[in-house]
């Protein structure tokens, strides 16, 4: 048995190894793509952590303590609990930004210095660097990840109350270790406008039941407050996380069976090419059972080894990784024995596929076997002896091709079906702000009169006051902000997009904000009905309502600088938020840097597999077929008709393939999309970088095929190609 | 028509060479019906594929016609192969995915025209009702007589037939001879034949025997 998988191994290590290889490579890639996803889990986690530390009792306020609030709290705490005891607090929520896949938000606790000690030990961290901040500064601790990611430079943090990042608001003086991101400062910290509260200790094990038992009280009592702690940390997670795991689970299956795919077809090829080798060994006495298992040991060591490998590599990509892209963006990895676990879904699978095909080539009689003829069963029965097309019919006919021409559609539907569904996830966002392409909304803060200088108005097609809805979608990888205008019955002839005057209370939506809405993916948006418009694209929409409290307009141009010119109006005037095609530039910039990052790995991860199974599998179909290309050149056909012979059917096989697969996948992606993912938006069917990788696919898997031919023909003489 | 000087064709293998052929002086005249037997592994395939230009031999030259065979460039081989030889292999060498008819009309040209001449070819050899099969759906007598059509279709002058019986029962195997045998004499061409054993060839007019690749003229017959 060894004996015989040694011989094996010694007379084609090439095979074995390309198999190893890339198993290694799928177990590997999808180590590392899903550790990439779980780290934003795993950051955000240990950012809700510290809910887990004490209970969080708070209420906003813009005008400091809340006297009343505070005395009904305390009243709550003293009347209930003996086990806890309580310390007031400010909070100022700092933001960053998760590699820009989303914004990550920690508490940095307002507290007396002399809390400091106890804070820490109730956290499990330490202080790992530098001084404890002074009563009454902008001084704060932080938790070194947090530092680690914005390199100290406070200019990408945002204090969650304004929404904005100001220079030199706080300090850092001291880092701070331990298994959740957090902040300390000096109380006061929130500047008389924020998060004010109790933090509740409990005895070890208490924390849960004292927040419950507060969560009931505080509801009975009907207080404006909230409670965190470690029951709702957990929901929050949950909630938060759950289109983060889909996106784990899909972008992992989809590696996986592209892996899955191309070590199956890799497969078959073997099998095709070891069909009089089973023969033989079936024909002198090895039952097919026996044969059975003993392919089955020989494909489940291949696996075992490429999966050991993929991991050790996996293991070694992602501490390299560590260094350049996780720390430097905030992010903990996470624990990756579960990931690990699951890319054995690769071998496993390839193995039970490979089990199969076996099985189906070893019920054959021996002699169809020995002879290698092909088998010519179910679908393909016979199919292709009297195909119409002449021109089809010799290539289709081979069984190599054969093998090769499904090879090139399963091929072209992955590529294709990839660069559609990543490309649509980046359009999503992309195309959100269609609406403000051709007009800006100004917003003033105060409820002043927002008077525009004559230069804008003046260019502009129409100004009308509006207000601005905000709600999030929630796209497969996270959620995007979706703005959307609300106009009055009175102004909405203006928007010019209406063919009758709209009803009041009516949302005005895109065909795929309308899917969107449906699927319940859409959250925050008040209306009565809704209608989709025709003439708004992508994911536009816009309420209508009888009147409305405007404290904002919109402003409509052609010109597209004129959105410049009302940006700088807007900041010279002050205090005024502007929304228009540059704040979905910036959107785009941040969200979808994560989005692209996974998108460019998976196509280009499978863009590789692809060409590399294609050009094995080319090469094996073409060096099966030596001896046609022998008897060809003995039966006088010069060595340069073969060739363009084999470049002609390899260019049709190919392109036949290519194109089938494009449309199948075309048709495929268009029912999945309406089915699975009804509001998912793309921009254009025909993605152009789909197209091309298609093509640079085609023509590296033909030059490969006829540099093969190429090398046979090349051979001294006829009798030798044969003999190899 | 041919005239081997010297001819040797030595295989080196890893380990040893091995003389395939050795030293042959060796001359056939145009329309000869050559012969050639001997035990298995003596040389005869060898022979063969060096006058037939499938092999080059290691020393010595080999003319056709007054060609040296050696300095043609391979697609010279490939066309002169194509317009003046026929070839019937020991393996019949057929290509797989082709029909019958498809593998027998593989050296012409031009296939227009060769209708007739292909009828009158698998009536001979009683192929006609097997011209859709594949070669892998044939008995190996039939593939054997397949390979025979291959090579006569394009009118060859040279007619190199490597043990064209190995699998046919007499009958049939008497059959192939004679075909062969009128095709030549009928058109003027050149047969040499291989075969390990003397019978078949025994009324062949001039016989070579090989033998540890050595050729040694056995006489001819009357
Ligand atoms: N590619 C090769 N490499 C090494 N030795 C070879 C090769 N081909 C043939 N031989 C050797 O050359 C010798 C002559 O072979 P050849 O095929 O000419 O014999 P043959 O007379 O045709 O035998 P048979 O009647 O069995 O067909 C044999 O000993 C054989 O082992
Ligand atoms: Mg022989």
């Amino acid at each position: 048995m060894l004996k015989y998988m040694w011989l094996y191994l010694k007379r084609r290590p090439g095979r074995i190894l390309v198999f190893i290889f890339v198993v290694a490579l799928g177990v590997s890639m999808s180590l590392v793509i899903s550790s990439i996803f779980l780290s934003f889990g795993e950051t955000r986690s240990r950012i809700a952590k510290i809910n887990e530390s004490w209970i969080t009792v708070q209420y906003v306020s813009e005008s400091g303590r809340d006297e009343s609030i505070d005395s009904s709290l305390i009243q709550v705490f003293e009347d209930v609990f003996g086990l806890s005891d309580v310390i007031p607090v400010d909070i100022a929520y700092l933001g960053y930004n998760l590699f820009g896949s989303a914004r990550a938000n920690f508490p940095v606790y307002g507290i007396k210095q002399t809390e400091i000690s106890r804070m820490l030990r109730e956290s499990n961290a330490y202080i790992a660097e530098g001084t404890v901040f002074a009563p009454g500064t902008n001084e704060i601790i932080v938790s070194d990840s947090f530092l680690r990611a914005s390199g100290l430079d406070l200019e990408n943090v945002y204090e969650e109350i304004s929404e904005m990042s100001s220079k030199g608001l706080y300090t850092v003086v001291a880092s701070l270790a331990g298994p959740s991101v957090f902040g300390l400062g000096p109380s006061g910290i929130s500047r008389g406008k924020g998060s004010f509260g109790f933090l509740v200790f409990a005895e070890e094990g208490f924390l849960i039941a004292v927040e419950n038992e507060l969560r009931l009280r505080i509801i009975g009592e009907g207080l404006p407050v909230s409670i965190e702690g470690p029951v709702s940390s957990r929901e929050t997670l949950e909630r938060q996380y759950a289109s983060y795991y889909l996106g784990v689970f899909l972008t992992n299956l989809f590696v996986a069976l592209v892996f899955i795919i191309a070590l199956t077809m890799l497969n078959s090829v073997s099998i095709r090419e070891r069909r009089k080798e089973y023969a033989i060994l079936a024909a002198i006495g090895h039952s097919p059972g026996s044969l059975k298992i003993r392919l089955f040991l020989e494909s489940l060591y291949q696996g075992i080894a490429g999966w050991i490998l993929g991991l050790l590599a996996g293991g070694a990509v992602l501490s390299l990784f560590e260094d350049r892209f996780f720390t430097p963006n905030g992010l903990y990895i996470g624990d990756s024995a579960v990931s690990s676990i699951c890319t054995l879904f690769i071998p496993f699978t390839t193995i039970v596929l490979y089990q199969i095909l076996i099985g189906r080539h070893l019920r054959r009689d021996l002699v169809g076997l020995l002879k290698s003829s092909e088998e010519r069963v179910g679908l393909l029965k016979n199919r292709f002896r009297n195909v119409g097309l002449p021109w089809l019919q010799f290539p289709l006919r081979s069984d190599g091709y054969r093998s090769l021409f499904v090879n090139i559609i399963a091929f072209a539907v992955l590529l294709t079906v990839f660069g559609s569904l990543l490309s649509s996830l980046t359009d999503t966002v992309r195309d959100s702000g269609w609406l403000f392409n051709r007009c800006s909304y100004i917003q003033t803060s105060e409820l002043e009169e927002l008077r525009l200088p004559e230069e804008i108005s003046s260019k502009s097609t129409a100004v009308l006051p509006a207000d601005l809805l905000d709600s999030d979608v929630k796209l497969m990888f996270g959620t995007t902000k979706l703005f959307i205008p609300v106009v009055s019955t009175e102004h909405s002839r203006l928007l010019s997009i209406f063919d009758e005057d709209p009803a009041a209370g009516t949302l005005y939506v895109s065909r795929s904000l309308f899917d969107l809405i449906v699927n319940g993916s859409v959250r925050g948006l008040d209306y009565s009905s809704m209608e989709v418009l025709p003439s708004l694209e992508s994911h536009a929409g816009v309420l209508v309502e009888d009147r409305i409290e405007s404290d904002g307009l919109l402003v409509l141009y052609d010109e597209r600088n004129l959105a410049g010119e009302i940006r700088r109006f807007a900041s010279e005037i002050g205090q005024v938020e502007v929304v228009d095609r540059k704040t979905f530039e910036l959107k785009i910039r941040a969200e979808t840097q994560f989005m692209e990052l996974i998108s460019s790995i998976i196509i280009y991860l499978q863009f590789f597999v692809v060409i590399i199974i294609g050009v094995v599998t080319v090469t094996r179909v073409t060096l099966a077929r030596r001896s046609e290309i022998s008897i060809r050149n003995i039966l006088g056909q010069r060595r340069d008709e073969i060739g363009l012979l084999f470049f002609g059917e390899l260019l049709l096989v190919l392109l036949t393939g290519a194109a089938i697969g494009y449309l199948l996948a075309t048709v495929c992606w268009q029912i999945f999309r309406s089915v699975f993912l009804q509001g998912l938006y793309v921009s254009s069917i025909v993605v152009p970088e789909t197209l091309f990788r298609i093509s640079v696919m085609t023509v590296i898997v033909l030059l490969a095929g006829v540099i093969t031919a190429r090398y046979l023909i090349s051979k001294q003489d006829p009798i030798s190609i044969i003999e190899r | 028509m041919f005239e081997l000087k010297e001819v040797a064709l030595i295989y080196e293998t890893k380990k040893q060479a091995l003389a395939a052929l050795k030293s042959t002086d060796l001359k056939i005249e145009k329309g000869e019906e050559v012969g050639i037997f001997g035990p298995s592994g003596s040389g005869k395939s060898s022979l063969l594929f060096i006058m037939s230009t499938l092999k080059e031999p290691s020393r010595g030259e080999v003319k056709y016609e007054g060609k040296e065979l050696t300095a043609l460039t391979p697609s010279a081989k490939a066309e002169l192969r194509r317009k003046e030889f026929g070839f019937v292999f020991q393996e019949h060498f057929l290509i797989n995915h082709l029909t019958v008819r498809e593998n027998i009309l593989l050296p012409l040209k031009e296939k227009r025209g060769a209708r007739k001449r292909l009828e009158e070819i698998t009536t001979a050899l009683g192929l006609n009702k097997l011209l859709k099969r594949f070669p892998y759906e044939l008995s190996l007598g039939q593939s054997q007589r397949v390979a025979v059509a291959r090579a006569l279709i394009a009118n060859p002058k040279v007619v190199f037939a490597d043990e064209p019986t190995a699998s046919l029962d007499d009958e049939n195997g008497s059959r192939v001879i004679e075909l062969l045998k009128s095709y030549c004499s009928k058109s003027g061409a050149t047969l040499i034949l291989v075969s390990h054993s003397s019978e078949i060839i025994g009324d062949f007019r001039r016989r070579l025997r090989v033998e540890n690749g050595q050729v040694y003229e056995v006489g001819v017959n009357a």
